[in-house]
């Protein structure tokens, strides 16, 4: 993030490190925390090109953390260049949309252009561990028209971005000796037993809530459920005692805190008998969905500028839930996402970006600036 | 002639001695692979109670052996020896082998004081208090029974005290293939004094599988390595239920059981965070069998997770299998089951014939070296392994008595 600053330093009529206050752990919306590293010494950054007042403002967000690399990824943080794409992590995930706002800063200075209302970037910590960076950023207040948060979106404009509910469930069995399986209670089965009520619960409520919206309807499952990490037993020959289950439950249009207290429920209810009062179940970060009207003048001012550098771009819905329902639902600032590269990459093995595809982006967002900021010569 | 009074007697008095004996022993912590200071130490104990006590250095080529199981860390097999003690009979008698495992698995997730055993009303807590340290407790009470009797043995009375059981019997391996021959094999484990004349084969299992990882918004181009982890799961599961079905009638005491051929998934790890799909997943377990050989099982279990899962999983899953034991089934009517069982009764030890649903090393003696064998002991299966793992002090002191007058009956005895 000092990096960060040090670049945009004299690119912006603002630019400064905002320091996480410790005492966001505490915040209702703070999500959970990874490790015990404070938050001193990893501040968010925010950069301002300051409008003439004339204008409208807009709010641009972006990630610099990212998730590890996974044991086979070949380039993770030695990025290389290959036939025009870059490979490493957080290529699309989030940092060349980075990348993407500081080349308009610097293209801004080149050109010798300033904005009519202010372009205000918000560089966040923590938005894969649940958005505490963007949390942060927001509790301190901020005003502007729309947002645009940047993510791997294909250059698609997504107007409806799912919510999700990252949940760690605990299942306690009863070991015995493996010779004596009619009274061994696995944990291993009881987090089985879970999955399956999660997956059916997941089943009613994406058939009830997917055409809530047109945009929803388009994809086979916009709120997918992932079980990304199961861990059971200590031993071949013994019946696990404990298994941990972590994943993320995606939702369309049901509250976040409706999908919570229904997940618990129903493994309470719908579950075998120990299994209902053998389990522990958290929740590490919750968001709603976001979703904005996709007629709103902003959204046809990015559908233009879009249209206008001759990048391929629709109107769509976001698949992974991000940092866009603190501007929309908290701030009450419409919000929509978009951005280059391919979600498919993130988080993958050989996650990548087509350079090109980041310079076309810059230019698409400089246009729209100009579009429903305007410009002036500085 | 010495009576089984006599022997109860004897055995009763020794009951403290005992009692000091298997605290000492249960505290050493000899999880698979760190024996050592425990072998040195149960040698010390039996040396002056044997005719003869040697340690017997396991070697390092075991690992080549066809039937190792595997190796669970790096340590040397040079300081961790199994133990041999014999008292040794005239040659007129029958012989025995006694076996019985030091190496013990590790505590339980909340388990009280696993190594620092404590007696509460004459039961002794910690881990390997049945499974198998309560059992080595029996034999060095009935050396000291012997001993004490003074009585000249006709058959040898041959103990193996082994490493590594727990993780697939690399120590009773190691004993076999130096030779031994004996009339007969009583491999001790807790079975609340029942003579399991049937024991289990298993295989236990490492299974990985890869997927393709990547965010929980692009479902549609990610391969969870779980869900192809639970597919493989219920592949096993399936295998094993129609294998129960057509097994289970082979052998009257497997068939006293629902399920004597368990399949435990005992470990089960994967993911790398909880938005990403699994790129990977583990899973470890055991697979009980009954009459099927095991070179079959290890087969048919791989052929099906690449014949009957989806089209990815067929070349994205790794199968290995670690330790391999085949069943070992013994006629209950041979003369040493009935000997034994003829004792049980005489010292009023409620006692019945049947199968074991665990796998012990019993199949090495009976199946390799050609020895008829069994399991008895005392203690309950079901503590074992358990963060509750315990045996009753005075239990140990009758299955004593008992060994006492299977030796006396069976090998023969002269008093001196």
């Amino acid at each position: 993030m000092k990096w960060i600053y040090e670049q945009f330093h004299d690119l912006a009529d603002v630019c400064e490190l905002v320091p996480v206050p410790e005492d966001i752990v505490h915040d209702p919306c703070f999500a959970f925390r990874v490790n015990d590293t404070p938050y001193k010494e990893r501040p968010n950054v925010r950069v301002v090109l300051k409008g003439a007042g004339a204008g409208k403002s807009v709010i641009f967000n972006a990630h610099a953390d990212v998730v590890a690399a996974l044991e086979n990824q070949e380039c993770s943080f030695e990025p290389k260049i290959k036939d025009g794409r870059m490979y490493g992590r957080g290529t699309c995930d989030d940092k060349a949309q980075i990348a993407v706002l500081w080349s308009i800063c610097k293209a801004f200075k080149k050109l010798g252009i300033k904005p009519n209302g202010n372009v205000i970037l918000h560089f966040v910590i923590e938005e894969v561990t649940g958005g505490n960076g963007t949390l942060a950023m927001m509790r301190r207040g901020e005003k502007a028209d729309c947002s645009i948060i940047l993510g791997p979106c294909s250059n698609n404009i997504c107007t409806s971005v799912k919510g999700a509910v990252c949940f760690c469930g605990t299942f306690y069995g009863n070991s015995k000796n493996n010779g004596y399986p009619q009274v061994t209670v696995s944990a291993l089965k009881l987090a089985e037993e879970a999955m399956r009520i999660i997956e059916e619960y997941h089943d009613e409520l994406l058939a009830e809530t997917i055409n809530d919206n047109p945009l929803f309807a388009r994809h086979r499952d916009p709120m997918p459920v992932t079980f990304g990490q199961l861990t059971a037993g200590d031993w071949e020959s013994s019946v696990p005692q404990k298994a941990v289950l972590k994943g993320v439950f995606g939702l369309l249009t049901t509250p976040k805190e409706q999908a919570m207290k229904e997940i618990k429920e129903r493994i309470k209810t719908r579950g075998s008998e120990w299994l209902s009062t053998n389990f522990d179940m958290m929740y590490r970060y919750c968001h709603d969905a976001s979703i904005i009207d996709p007629g709103l003048p902003f959204v046809q001012a990015l559908t233009d500028s879009y249209r206008l550098m001759n990048v391929q771009s629709k109107t769509d819905v976001m698949t992974a839930s991000t940092d866009a329902w603190f501007y929309t639902n908290v701030l009450g600032i419409p919000g929509l996402m978009t951005g280059c590269g391919d979600l498919c990459n993130a988080y993958s093995c050989c996650e990548n970006v087509a350079l090109e595809g980041l310079t076309m982006e810059s230019a698409v967002l400089t246009q729209f600036i100009k579009e429903w900021c305007g410009i002036r010569e500085s | 002639m010495v009576s089984q009074e006599k022997i109860l007697q004897v055995c009763d008095d020794l009951l403290v001695d005992t009692a000091i004996f298997l605290m000492r022993l249960v505290q050493f912590e000899s999880i698979s692979s760190h024996e050592g200071p425990a072998m040195d130490w149960i040698y010390e104990q039996f040396k002056d109670i044997s005719d003869e006590c040697e340690k017997i250095d396991v070697s390092e080529d075991i690992v080549k052996d066809p039937d190792y199981a595997f190796r669970i860390d790096n340590r040397p097999y040079k300081g961790r020896p199994n133990v041999r003690a014999v008292l040794k009979g005239d040659g007129t008698g029958k012989s025995t082998i006694f076996n019985a495992h030091v190496d013990v698995v590790p505590p339980s997730k909340g388990q009280n004081r696993p190594f620092d055993p404590y007696v509460d009303e004459g039961i002794l807590y910690g881990r390997g208090a049945c499974d198998d340290k309560g059992q080595v407790a029996i034999l060095w009470t009935l050396f000291k029974a012997l001993k004490k009797l003074g009585v000249r043995l006709k058959g040898d009375v041959i103990l193996h005290l082994v490493i590594e059981e727990e993780t697939g019997g690399n120590g009773t391996l190691a004993m076999i293939r130096s030779g031994e021959k004996a009339d007969c094999c009583i491999n001790l484990e807790p079975c609340s004094n029942n003579i399991l004349t049937s024991v289990r084969g298993a295989v236990w299992f490492t299974s990985t599988f890869y997927g393709r990882a990547g965010h929980s918004g692009s479902s549609e181009t990610t391969v969870s390595a779980l869900d192809m982890a639970i597919e493989a799961i219920n592949i096993i599961k399936e295998y094993h239920d129609e294998l129960l079905g057509k097994t289970i009638n082979d052998d009257p005491f497997f068939s006293r059981y629902t399920n004597p051929m368990p399949v435990t998934f005992g470990q089960n790890e994967g993911g790398d965070w909880p938005a990403m799909a699994p790129q990977k997943q583990v899973f470890k377990g055991v697979f009980g069998f009954l009459t099927t050989p095991k070179e079959e099982v290890m087969s048919e279990l791989e052929k099906r997770i690449k014949t009957r899962g989806p089209a990815w999983l067929r070349d994205n899953f790794e199968i290995s299998f670690q330790y391999r034991h085949d069943t070992s089934i013994n006629n209950p009517e041979l003369p040493f089951v009935k000997t034994l069982a003829n004792c049980y009764k005489a010292m009023g030890v409620k006692s019945e014939i049947g199968a074991m649903p665990a796998s012990t090393d019993l199949w090495f003696y009976t199946n390799i070296l050609g020895i008829p064998g069994l399991v008895t002991g005392c203690g309950n299966l079901m503590d074992a392994h358990t963060s509750k793992e315990q045996v009753i002090l005075k239990d140990i002191i009758i299955s004593a008595a008992v060994l006492t007058l299977f030796v006396k009956e069976w090998c023969g005895i002269e008093a001196a």
